[in-house]
């Protein structure tokens, strides 16, 4: 392969991936796939750093049984969805252990000395903090819901009773699986009855709940900001879209608020991130109050629903040499 | 940027988030057939609602263009690209970031 290749980090099954794939296949640009979770297996990996020019990086190659990647020719990273290494069989769990976390700094650290990413793995893990990225957002110039992290139920109630009407969010949807029934747990109203002794078992947020006029996902690459209007098709508007897809109905937004979009920006670069889907409240006074960012969020089903050109602004970006 | 410090990894094959996060294929989580008791349960996983799963279906129908480098179906006689057999939209509980939990933007087949 010669000039500036994407590098595409995520498993084969990533329909999302693919749509930008195809859009640097359409547009000639090369491009070079893997998963780490092919190594060591499938996905080999060399790496030299010479005592020559001290402004060159690591420079060898990544190569699978069907193309090969020089390491010099890596122009942007897309990090998407990689999935953990695949150790041969036969090792002890102790063997095991040891070879992934040699892998994971040899892999990752090679990986991560690379200069352009979209995003740099470090940043999304860094962005993934809630309490960072609100604080942050507030730092930004954007609005935030009064919130409470706490695990003393005494502060919880006196959150709640202070704002009137509040949510419990998780910091993170991950759920339980428990006898083969996953449960997750979404944004949930509160009232000062639902809080007991078992906010003490772990950290909790409360947040004062916000009216809903509208709720907005805002994907940002770079300077390319596309907003959805997000409404709920039906009788009974959840305190959580993600509850139920088949609810929901979208419209591409004309115009970000230049307030919002300033503060965004501003966001994204204090968080280091190319890019970002963030969900917002507006109330019925044209507010608009920031939830939260995922720095590696989906966005495909946005595309799909409202042909905002999410796919080539990421390509642009990917291929972009002044990043 | 302010440097963060670098946690000991609690799962070395699932490594701690922020480091070099990675994550299960499809989506695959751990299975317990542990049963939390009442008692010891967190407020938050109090207000936990059963999961509404997508089966990934026959995998056997899925397959990898390693030429174009996207993923591909088997619709009848047919091979499409994978793309334009989902909307993009998934509703699962995968764990991108390595740890046994669900990415926030569920996507109907993974992730």
């Amino acid at each position: 392969m010669g000039g500036a290749v994407t590098l595409v980090l995520t498993h084969w099954f990533d329909p999302t991936a693919d749509y930008v794939v195809s859009e640097l296949n359409r547009r000639g640009a090369p491009v070079f796939r893997c998963d780490p979770g092919e190594f060591p297996q499938r996905l080999t990996i060399t790496a030299r750093l010479g005592t020559g020019d001290a402004t060159t990086g690591w420079a060898g190659n990544l190569r699978l049984p069907e193309r090969t990647v020089s390491l010099r020719d890596i122009g942007c990273i897309y990090y998407r969805r990689p999935t953990s290494f695949d150790l041969p069989a036969g090792m002890s769990e102790q063997v095991r252990r040891w070879s992934a976390v040699e892998a994971r700094i040899g892999v990752g650290g090679v990986l991560s000395a690379m200069p352009r990413w979209l995003n740099h793995p470090a940043n999304i893990g860094a962005a993934e903090y809630k309490p960072v990225q609100l604080s942050s957002a507030r730092t930004c110039g954007l609005h935030v819901p009064a919130t409470v992290v706490t695990n003393d139920p005494v502060e919880a109630i006196r959150f709640v009773t202070r704002v009137g009407s509040a949510v419990y969010k998780p910091f993170h949807p991950m759920g339980v699986t428990e006898q083969a029934v996953h449960r997750t747990v979404f944004t949930t109203p509160v009232s000062v009855a639902d809080i007991d002794e078992s906010v003490r078992l772990t950290a909790h947020l409360f947040q004062a709940r916000i009216e809903k006029q509208y709720e907005v996902r805002l994907t940002v690459v770079d300077e390319a900001f596309f907003a959805a209007r997000i409404e709920t098709v039906g009788e009974t508007a959840p305190a959580d879209w993600r509850t139920d897809y088949d609810t929901l109905a979208y419209a591409p937004l004309a115009a970000v608020p230049t307030p919002v979009r300033n503060g965004v920006q501003a966001l994204m670069n204090r968080l280091r991130l190319r890019f970002g889907a963030l969900d917002f409240i507006v109330s019925p006074d044209g507010r608009w109050w920031f939830l939260e960012i995922n720095p590696n969020g989906q966005w495909a089903w946005i595309e799909d629903a409202t042909g905002l050109p999410i796919a080539s602004a990421i390509a642009d970006a990917l291929t972009r040499e002044d990043a | 940027m302010v440097a963060a410090e670098i946690p000991e990894p609690d799962d070395p094959l699932h490594p701690a988030r922020g480091l070099f996060a990675l994550g299960r294929p499809f989506g695959l989580l751990p299975v317990s057939e542990e049963v939390c008791d009442a008692v010891a349960m967190p407020f938050g996983l109090c207000h936990a609602v059963e999961s509404t799963m997508v089966p990934i279906g026959d995998l056997s129908a899925y397959g990898y263009d390693a030429g174009r480098q996207i993923g591909v179906v088997h619709d009848g006689d047919r091979v499409v690209p994978l793309l334009r057999h989902t909307t993009g939209q998934t509703r699962t509980t995968t764990n991108p970031d390595g740890h046994e939990g669900a990415d926030s933007d569920t996507d109907y087949r993974e992730d």
